[in-house]
């Protein structure tokens, strides 16, 4: 049993990248309605922010929050700029994931234009071994689970005590409805993406300072499972995100373990296939079920 | 020209047919069904491994450094039709998914995880299709006619041209059919199509199988040429790129397809190799991504209809000789609602 | 109210409704429903907004499980039967909103509903003796009298999407009939129709049952329904509140409540 506490420790240094991705990921889809297909690039381009500010000698956890403001920076001009005036337009579901997918490429792409196909890391130390109840992690994993719980605190405290967060609720149940109760929409609207960006930043970045190498896919090979993550919680909710994430990334390292090490992806994959068929909208279904989802 | 230069050209136009071929089957399935397909290349992806393995003989040959399933040697043209059969029925199986009835992108999504579970499966998975590095030295058919690799490269040309041709024209004979017109009718609206006697799952899953089989074919022609094979021949932005070669050559139409297929596939990226290569080696592959999405987006907002658009379909006009104001017809009144015409008057 | 209460008459109605019931999200939309709609008439179904009315005819036509009853047509069962195949056997809706296929042409919207085509299997579309062309062109033929009937033969090639409401609400009618009803249910037809052409409309409607079509019809404007139908049901919050010819319903306490308190 020493090697399923040991795969689960890796499973939940995994489920705290997920779950910042996830909940960042799944925001958007609240506020706007949304599968924003270009989140694994936009983690990718926040993990190359970081590593120019790195490279240029600041240290990393400066260079993480220089990272995450340049995603939440980036999140908000993308939806300013390219989303919200397609969605003015009435334009397809299905389109607009086109959109976000053209949008997706032609970031990943720039940045593989920029830098290549090569292999990048950050200049930072891993850290010393640590072991806990049989688990193992490295200082730095354990530096990402705690600003994990951070965050998702933080963006729980938010969305249910403040009133900015009630208002995001308010908003992706019921848009035309908390307009009418006096909301601004407009500022709701731009705080989330800021927030979520932030979110799919910092994701991106301990991503590499977790699996010490960064190239133009790195966002793309996390982001299927934080879709997965996000979609098994139910879609739209932050709550679900985060329990999806757990799952996932324990399941995921315990198949990778004792199956087979590219079993990873996979399991994740079947899991949220088998939920999207039997239960479409998710563990926590609310926000999912009010957008229709699944008929 | 030179035998270098005919053999780029040859190649260039195989690949233009195979793309052509395939956007045929997606343009059935979105365009004209409204059905989104994101798996659509999984696939052409089972009609070539279909095909390769019906080909390349047991695996043991060759001092059996590739593993997969099967291995027949079945002569021409049997290959091709096992690979469209198998590619539709596989269709016909994705299909069942929209069912389900999930909202469009989401159910994008769920198609494009499967893809994803495809993809891993078969790189994971050595015995199926010798996994990441795929299959090789796959036999090109009828090579015993010439023993000229121009001629040759010429003749498939020809075959692939043949069999395109094929394509176009039974799709366009679908599309054109009062069935074509009911699959229009699901895409516009699906609860009025059920509400006037259309089985619309029936018809989903028929465009699933054809266009599955369309795209199987597409596979079979370019493997069987390429002679090789592996996962990165088939990653999901592939699926991407056809879409938006709908998009920007026509959504719905007959000739759309084929205009998509030459500029996005073709001349975006594979006519970029003709360009000299400059910076890393990366640079020139990543601007020709940038440039296909660049492409759609602007698409998606002044074209979204693409550059040849579905055209309204019209029929001919009354001749003289057939006067509109109706005969008495049983159960239907003579009379128009002006109360003209009718018996009596 | 007595479960039977179909007009005494050889044979079963056409229509035969028993105790539907249905809810969404703990509110009853309709309940223990139960009324008959004889071949060769029109009946009648009026009430409030929310009344229940389009739900009934969304349940009769398969569009909508109800959560308890039967539906019999021409004396079968066919509670179980999904939408399309109870189209196929003549039962035809007409929509409130957004029945149309936008981006077909008036013509094509007629040509879909018309049953039968040939042209529909792949067998034909691919044989060699092209026999389905020649169905299409009587079809259009009879598509082009209906268009005409009803005064749009000159948007024939328009796309649905660029017709004003009225013309739609045309539109949906010829397309129904197009489809060889033997029952129709249509919600509110009549809907941004000029007061003259929905008189013709009215009277073409009585013709029509005079051919042996069953019409349940869903309506606002009472001065019309009193025209052209025979039996009239009125609903409220789900159930059936009053029925017979609209003359004595006026009379009825109930009725009248329920359309002062909505």
């Amino acid at each position: 049993m020493q090697s399923l506490a040991l795969y689960v420790g890796f499973g939940l240094v995994t489920a705290s990248i997920l779950c910042i991705g996830a909940v960042g990921f799944t925001l958007q889809f609240g506020i706007s309605n949304l599968f924003n297909l270009a989140f694994g690039a936009t983690m990718t381009a926040a993990a190359f922010v970081a590593y120019i500010g790195n490279a240029h000698g600041l240290n990393i956890w400066v260079s993480l929050v220089l990272g995450t403001l340049a995603a939440s920076l980036l999140s908000f001009l993308l939806n300013r700029g390219i989303y919200l005036p397609f969605r003015r337009r009435a334009t397809s579901r299905f389109t607009m994931i086109m959109v976000t997918l053209g949008v997706g490429i032609i970031l990943q792409f720039g940045i593989e234009a920029i830098w290549g196909g090569d292999d990048f890391s950050y200049n930072m130390s891993t850290g010393s071994s640590v072991h806990i109840a049989g688990m193992l992690f490295t200082t730095t994993q354990l530096t990402v689970i705690g600003i994990a719980v951070v965050a998702t605190t933080a963006v729980h405290v938010l969305l249910r005590y403040t009133r900015l967060g009630k208002a995001m609720r308010a908003v992706a149940v019921n848009e035309r409805l908390a307009r009418n109760c006096g909301i601004s929409v407009k500022a709701v609207v731009d705080s989330t993406w800021l927030l979520s960006g932030a979110l799919c930043g910092l994701a991106g970045i301990v991503l590499v300072m977790d699996v010490q190498v960064l190239n133009a896919g790195s966002g793309d090979d996390l982001f299927v499972l934080i879709i997965a993550a996000a979609v098994l919680g139910g879609i739209g909710s932050a709550s679900g995100a985060i329990a999806g994430a757990v799952v996932i990334g324990v399941v995921a390292e315990v198949a990778a373990g004792f199956i087979n090490p590219e079993f990873k992806d996979i399991s994740a994959f079947i899991i949220l296939a088998a939920m999207l068929l039997l239960r479409p909208t998710g563990l926590f279904s609310s926000v999912a079920t009010a957008k229709e989802v699944a008929r | 020209m030179s035998g270098a230069w005919q053999f780029y050209v040859a190649t260039l136009v195989i690949y233009g047919f195979v793309y052509i071929i395939a956007a045929s089957g997606l343009n059935l399935q979105f365009g004209v069904t409204g059905v989104y397909n994101f798996a659509f290349i999984i696939f052409q992806a089972a009609g070539a491994y279909c095909t390769a393995v019906l080909t390349l003989g047991p695996s043991s040959a060759n001092g059996g450094f590739q593993h997969y399933i099967l291995g027949l040697h079945l002569p021409f043209p049997l290959p091709l039709l096992v690979s469209a059969l198998v590619a539709g029925v596989l269709g016909v199986g994705l299909g069942a998914l929209t069912v389900r009835r999930l909202r469009a992108d989401y159910l994008a999504i769920v198609m494009l995880v499967i893809s994803l579970i495809a993809t891993g499966v078969v790189t994971d998975y050595q015995g199926l299709f010798n996994g990441a590095a795929g299959l090789a030295l796959i036999p090109q058919p009828f090579v015993s006619v010439t023993t000229s690799l121009v001629v040759y490269d010429w003749l498939y040309a020809a075959y692939a041209g043949v069999v395109c041709l094929l394509v176009l024209v039974a799709v366009r004979v679908l599309i054109e059919s009062p069935l074509g017109r009911s699959l229009r009718a699901v895409r516009e609206n699906e609860n009025a199509a059920a509400a006037l006697g259309k089985n619309v799952t029936a018809l989903r899953l028929l465009v699933f199988g054809v266009g599955g089989a369309i795209a199987g074919i597409s596979g079979s022609v370019l493997v069987a040429f390429a002679q090789a094979w592996s996962p990165s021949s088939w990653l999901y932005a592939e699926t991407f790129v056809l879409f938006t070669a709908l998009i920007v050559g026509g959504v719905g139409s007959n000739l759309g397809p084929v205009i998509g297929a030459v500029i996005v596939p073709v001349v975006l990226a594979e006519g970029s190799r003709y360009l000299p290569q400059f910076g890393p080696p990366t640079l020139v592959p990543s601007l020709e991504w940038i440039t296909i999405g660049v492409v759609l987006l602007v698409f998606l907002w002044f074209w979204p209809r693409g550059i040849l658009p579905e055209r309204k379909h019209t029929f001919l006009p009354a001749s003289p000789a057939r006067p509109l104001t109706p005969q008495p017809t049983r159960g239907l009144v003579g009379k128009n609602l002006d109360g003209e015409g009718g018996p009596g008057r | 109210m007595s479960a039977d209460r179909s007009p005494a008459g050889p044979g079963a109605p056409l229509l035969a409704v028993r105790g539907i019931s249905c809810s969404f999200g703990g509110v009853h939309a309709v309940a223990d429903v139960s009324f008959s709609a004889p071949a060769g008439q029109i009946t009648g179904l009026i009430g409030p907004n929310g009344a229940g009315k389009s739900t009934t005819l969304g349940i009769v036509a398969g569009a909508i499980r109800p959560t308890a009853g039967t539906i019999d047509f021409a004396g079968r069962d066919i509670t179980a039967l999904p939408s399309y195949r109870r189209a196929r056997l003549g039962i035809i809706r007409t929509f409130q909103m957004r029945g149309e296929f936008d981006r077909l042409t008036v013509l094509e919207n007629l040509l879909v509903a018309a049953p039968g085509q040939r042209g529909e299997k792949i067998s034909n579309i691919y044989s060699v003796r092209r026999t389905w062309r020649q169905q299409q062109r009587e079809l259009v033929g009879q598509a082009r009298e209906l268009l005409d009937r009803f005064g749009i033969l000159d948007h024939e090639n328009a796309y649905a999407a660029e017709l004003s409401g009225g013309q739609r609400r045309l539109m949906e009618l010829a397309r129904a009939l197009m489809a060889k009803p033997r029952l129709l249910l249509l919600d509110e037809p009549m809907a941004g129709v000029s007061p003259a052409m929905r008189d013709r409309l009215g009277e073409h409607l009585r013709e029509v049952a005079d051919g042996g079509v069953g019409i349940v019809l869903v309506e606002h404007q009472l001065p019309f329904v009193e025209d052209v139908s025979g039996h009239v049901l009125v609903l409220a919050q789900g159930r059936v509140i009053g029925e017979g010819k609209m003359s004595s319903l006026r009379e009825q306490a109930a009725v009248l409540d329920a359309y002062l308190t909505g």
